[in-house]
């Protein structure tokens, strides 16, 4: 059997498909709906960027998904390489008027699409705090007051700034990961460490390139 | 119509897990291991892993932790055993699952090394899985490789958990380090120059045996070689083990995921038995003498 790579949805398909190209990996042109399709002999499979590293973990060889995924998923799978592309970071957001100090948001509550970051978060620094799993639109927690406070991504921070939040603090800057699967790694051997070596080489130059 | 089924089929994927059992004693038996049954609740320590956390009388105790790691937790004496187990082992959220595992303690540890690689592989034929291969890894030879970089330890047992080289790109150690540890990651092959897993390799003299140094354990007991049973089919590995100390103790373990192999298992083969036909009473006399003599039966009687 081939290749199987997931791939996510949403704000990192783009550079994934493009990051891929670039190492001699062609993607195939989507049409419609399909969520698997073949190409080379490689099965490119696109699923919501939430469950990448659950696919990853339950059999599929590769995945790309972002860093704040793979932190709450904690699912048993290799991460050889985080990209350069997807950066963004996982922060504490509430509204621009109210201070927020962290060690003081005992009893608070904090709505978030990220439970298990955030409670780790929290108990790292002593302070327990009640979560409100939301699973989108996380912004409308404190803007209608059924929350104190959000996790989420901020990549521009335009939303939050519409919405009149702030970022109070950053839990973590994360990144676009390679995912890979255990066994897949012990079958596909050479091929996915062809693959990994490709795209840290890309990473480089790129880097090279900006400086 | 094919009958929507709304229910996991509880009793048919119990029974296939228990002809597993079956298999598993038999095999374990065999190779001269005793079976052992350890109690569900276990008093809190730091040596047992998993297990559902319970609170009784104020203490807090773990329902059926990981077996292994259970019965370490209650090692005694100074004879060696050998011995084997099929049990349920809880995660922290109640999640069940069903292991096979046996432990050969204060052995000499070259032959424990290569009988119970021995007994893994035939108690995996013995259910019919023949495509499996086993990946060999070692604890100590990583410690070996980190000697001169103490300070970096936490970060490169991170980096090999994760297989990620980045981790190490980005530590302030010589470039021949970082290149020494990257080949060491990616060293896989059947013709190793480790002697230990050499020789183990030669001694078993497997075609479905690989040394692979991406193969670690991270149980806090496992300090030398490890080793990881996995089918190239299935995303998940079978199980794994390998050698430990506690406690001044050097033992080699194995354990496997049962439902996992009675998904995989082709030994459906049902037990031959003897039919007894005739009147109740004596048919069943008839049928219990055959049973005492280790003969399957199945009674048609009468009256």
């Amino acid at each position: 059997m081939g290749l199987r790579i997931a791939l996510p949805e949403g704000r990192l398909l783009e550079d994934s498909l493009v990051t891929l190209k670039r190492i001699g990996i062609e993607p195939p042109v989507r049409h419609g709906r399909k969520l698997a399709i073949e190409k080379d002999g490689i099965s490119f499979i696109f699923c919501k960027a939430f469950d990448v590293p659950l696919y990853v973990e339950h059999g599929i060889d590769l995945g790309i998904s972002g860093g704040d995924v793979v932190y709450e998923r904690g699912c048993d799978i290799f991460v050889p390489l985080e990209m350069d592309f997807g950066r963004c970071r996982l922060s504490l957001i509430s509204h621009r008027s109210k201070p927020l100090p962290v060690d003081e948001l005992d009893g608070y509550r904090i709505g978030t699409k990220y439970p298990r970051v955030t409670k780790a978060y929290f108990a790292s620094r002593g302070v327990s705090v009640g979560i409100l799993p939301f699973s989108g639109a996380v912004e409308l927690g404190p803007v209608l007051g059924i929350c104190d406070a959000i996790v989420d991504v901020v990549d521009s921070g335009r939303t939050i700034r519409e919405n009149g939040l702030e970022e109070k603090e950053v839990l973590m800057h994360v990144g676009a990961m390679l995912l890979v699967n255990r066994i897949a790694q012990k079958k596909h051997f050479q091929r996915i460490n062809e693959i990994v070596v490709r795209l840290n080489a890309l990473k480089e130059s790129d880097r090279k390139d900006v400086d | 119509m094919n009958e929507v089924k709304t229910k996991r089929d509880l009793i048919s994927s119990s029974m296939k897990v228990a002809q597993v059992f079956r298999e598993a004693r038999m095999v374990c038996e065999r190779w001269g291991y005793s079976e052992i049954v350890m109690p569900s609740l276990d008093k809190e320590s730091p040596m047992l892993k998993e297990g559902l956390r319970t609170l009784v009388d104020g203490e807090v105790y773990r329902v059926h932790p990981d077996s292994t790691s259970h019965l370490l937790n209650h090692l005694k004496g100074h004879t060696s055993v050998k011995l084997f187990y099929c049990a349920e082992v809880l995660d922290f959220h109640a999640k069940s699952r069903w292991q096979i595992g046996a432990e050969s303690i204060r052995e000499a540890p070259f032959k424990a090394s290569v009988e119970m690689m021995n007994v893994v592989i035939s108690l995996l034929e013995k259910l019919g899985i023949h495509d499996f291969l086993i990946d060999i890894g070692s604890m100590a030879e990583w410690e070996r490789h980190m000697t001169d970089i103490p300070e970096h330890r936490d970060t490169v047992w991170k980096a090999i958990r994760q297989r990620n080289f980045g981790l190490i790109e980005e530590l302030p150690i010589p470039h021949n380090k970082k290149q020494e540890l990257w080949a060491l990651l990616n060293t896989r092959t059947q013709t190793p120059d480790q002697p230990e897993i050499h020789r183990l390799l030669q001694s078993l003299d497997d075609h479905r045996l690989y040394m692979d140094m991406g193969t670690i354990r991270f149980l806090p007991y496992y300090n030398e070689l490890v080793f990881e049973v996995y089918v190239p089919t299935l995303g998940v590995p079978i199980g794994g083990g390998g050698r430990y100390r506690v406690n001044g103790d050097t033992g080699f373990g194995f354990a496997l995921d049962a439902s996992i192999l009675a998904q995989l298992s082709d030994s459906s083969e049902p037990l031959k038995r003897e039919v007894v036909e005739g009147k109740i009473g004596p048919a069943f006399k008839r049928a219990r003498e055959l049973v005492l003599s280790d003969v399957g039966v199945e009674v048609r009687a009468w009256g």
